[in-house]
């Protein structure tokens, strides 16, 4: 086994072949690689003498912003695991991870600290670094560590250890917290830095948020690796997008399918935008409709490359130089696939069948869930829910989902996590959720809701309650109230008769 | 007044409890996401005949924040 095959090995090495280069502009801020390998050591000791342990893992609640990488790499330097969370998760969500975590240290920023109120009752060992100005008891102030000098911290770490606890939807209802080792996100970004052709001279622009594994990746994990520079920008607001591409040259970006298209309406009215810098555009979280690369490709120039991958196992991303459009590519190098039919057989090339993945980019289990792991990781072959097809060449094509899912904007939503808010509801007898086309989004949850006997409400009731609940994009944005919810012969809901 | 023609924006596109302030979030009272803001933003800007700079939208968080975003775009001549 490896020694010291830390992910911050990254950031030490170009710090040390370019400490002058700047690797993060954020607003006015320029960041250089000796500047943020300084800040990360001053953190990663910070952390370690608020009683860090190796392992332990740090939830970090963050929108983008150069904080996000200074913690990220600083919680691996000190042999922590990165719990990264959506800051727009609510209250109940972030204290179930908090608890299934067993979180004992979470940054945050200020503005976000209402939304733990609860939880900081509740949990009372729980240490919180708090970003910005705020003086509060029992808050420990970010900069106070960030500006403490420290000495260089060494900590010895191996390929099997844990890095990053990322949480994604559950099936079940609940969010599950894939882990992911130090060499599981070392093979992932050499292998995606391949396979898209990243360059150290190339400008990246962070814009999906860094709590997603696709943002961790691209725009921070690959850039670093090469000693490269990102250019963040906290929300994704289209025609800043636009202009930071034309003002910083941007010749990388990723992004997800929902947000190319907005780029495309806003610059379909203003032809002023020079976007012609981008060389590498990647689409993640969502099927890419043909029809946007079509504009992309005959009007700019620029091929749009898919990739794809649940959470839990990154398997495929296309060939820039070699784009098949509607294909998410072939296989990364050093990864295996295989597509099977329901009785787990591989079926001919050419067939549809479940994609399963298995090698360096699969998770290595889901936290607490040795039944969801073993239900997820049969036989060693990760079983994604996605229904394929394979061409002569290798190109794989996304038909379908056996799992019941939805994707938002490039964010996988599971109808019964929203079926389980509604179901706490005291109104409701019963709901069922399904994705329906939404033009921005790709798609958005709609709910049927069935209320109990004698109970009245309008639609707008249950919107709201998920909104307390869930994040936003999670929550439903169209609800029909039936007096019964069609079922089949063994009384399961049928979902296809709601569509 | 200000508010009041803001409203009706908001009125339009969103769904929120209690009443309309300048306290109210954009996110987390109104329920936004990243592909509301633009298209809340574009009606802002066709109502009060203003330009909105990027770099003031991505500080917007609060209705509170609009108002103040729009009486700069407005005393600027329209172009904040």
């Amino acid at each position: 086994m490896e020694q010291n095959m830390s992910i911050d090995k990254f950031l030490c090495k170009s710090a040390q072949v370019l400490p002058n280069k700047v690797v993060i502009h954020y607003e006015n801020e320029m960041i250089t690689y000796s500047q943020l390998d300084k800040e990360v050591n001053n953190l990663a000791q910070g952390l370690i003498d608020l009683g860090l342990k190796a392992s332990d893992k740090v939830a970090v609640i963050l929108e983008n912003c150069p904080d996000f990488v200074r913690i990220y790499f600083a919680i691996l330097r000190a042999a922590g695991t990165v719990v990264p969370l959506n800051p727009l998760y609510k209250e109940d969500e972030i204290q179930y991870i908090i608890n299934d975590a067993n979180i004992k240290l979470l940054v945050i920023d200020q503005e976000l600290l209402p939304k733990i109120n609860k939880i900081r009752a509740v949990i009372s060992d729980l240490k919180i670094i708090v970003i910005g100005g705020t003086k509060e008891k029992n808050i420990i102030p970010f900069a106070d560590l960030l500006n403490k000098e420290a000495d260089p911290v060494e900590m010895n770490v191996e390929e099997n250890d844990l890095a990053a606890c990322l949480y994604t939807s559950g099936t079940s209802g609940s969010p599950k917290g894939a882990l992911f080792s130090h060499g599981n996100l070392m093979f992932l970004t050499k292998a995606c830095i391949t396979r898209m052709d990243l360059r150290i001279e190339d400008y990246n622009l962070c814009v999906i948020p860094l709590s997603h594994i696709f943002s961790q990746l691209t725009n921070m994990l690959m850039p670093i690796f090469l000693g490269g520079n990102v250019t963040i920008l906290p929300r994704f607001i289209p025609s800043a997008v636009l202009n930071e591409i034309a003002v910083k040259n941007i010749s990388f970006f990723c992004g997800a399918p929902a947000m190319y298209s907005s780029l495309l309406a806003v610059l379909s009215q203003d032809q002023n935008y020079n976007i012609s810098s981008l060389r590498i555009c990647i689409s993640g979280g969502a099927p890419l409709p043909l029809e946007v690369t079509k504009v992309f490709m005959e009007k700019y120039g620029i091929t749009l490359t898919e990739g794809s991958g649940p959470t839990e196992a990154i398997s495929c991303v296309g060939r820039p130089e070699a784009n098949k459009p509607g294909s998410v590519g072939p296989v990364l190098e050093g990864v295996k696939i295989k597509i099977v039919n329901e009785n787990d057989q591989e079926v001919p090339q050419g067939e549809i069948g479940e994609l399963c993945v298995q090698g360096p980019s699969v998770m290595q289990g889901y936290l607490n869930l040795p039944e969801a792991t073993a239900e997820a990781l049969r036989g060693g072959w990760f079983y994604t829910g996605d229904l394929v097809k394979m061409d002569e060449d290798g190109y794989v094509f996304i038909i379908g989902r056996k799992k019941d899912m939805i994707l938002v904007g490039g964010m996988s939503v599971y109808p019964s996590e929203i079926e389980q808010c509604l179901s706490y509801h005291p109104l409701i007898l019963e709901a069922a959720v399904i994705g329906i086309p939404d033009k921005d989004r790709g798609e958005i949850a709609k709910a049927f809701i069935v209320l109990k006997p004698g109970a009245t409400a309008e639609p707008k009731e249950f919107i709201l309650y998920c909104r307390k609940h869930l994040a936003n994009f999670k929550c439903p944005r169209q609800v029909v109230i039936l007096d019964s919810l069609p079922k089949s012969p063994i009384g399961k809901v049928d979902k296809k008769q709601l569509g | 007044m200000i508010l009041a023609r803001i409203k009706v924006i908001i009125d339009e596109q969103f769904i929120y409890e209690g009443d309309l302030n300048e306290q109210t979030r954009v996110i987390d009272d109104l329920g936004a996401d990243s592909f509301d803001i633009p298209a809340m933003v574009n009606a802002l800007e066709d109502e009060f005949g203003v330009r909105i700079r990027d770099e003031e939208l991505i500080k917007i968080r609060t209705i509170g924040d609009i108002i103040k975003t729009i009486q700069g775009a407005i005393s600027l001549g329209g172009n904040q």
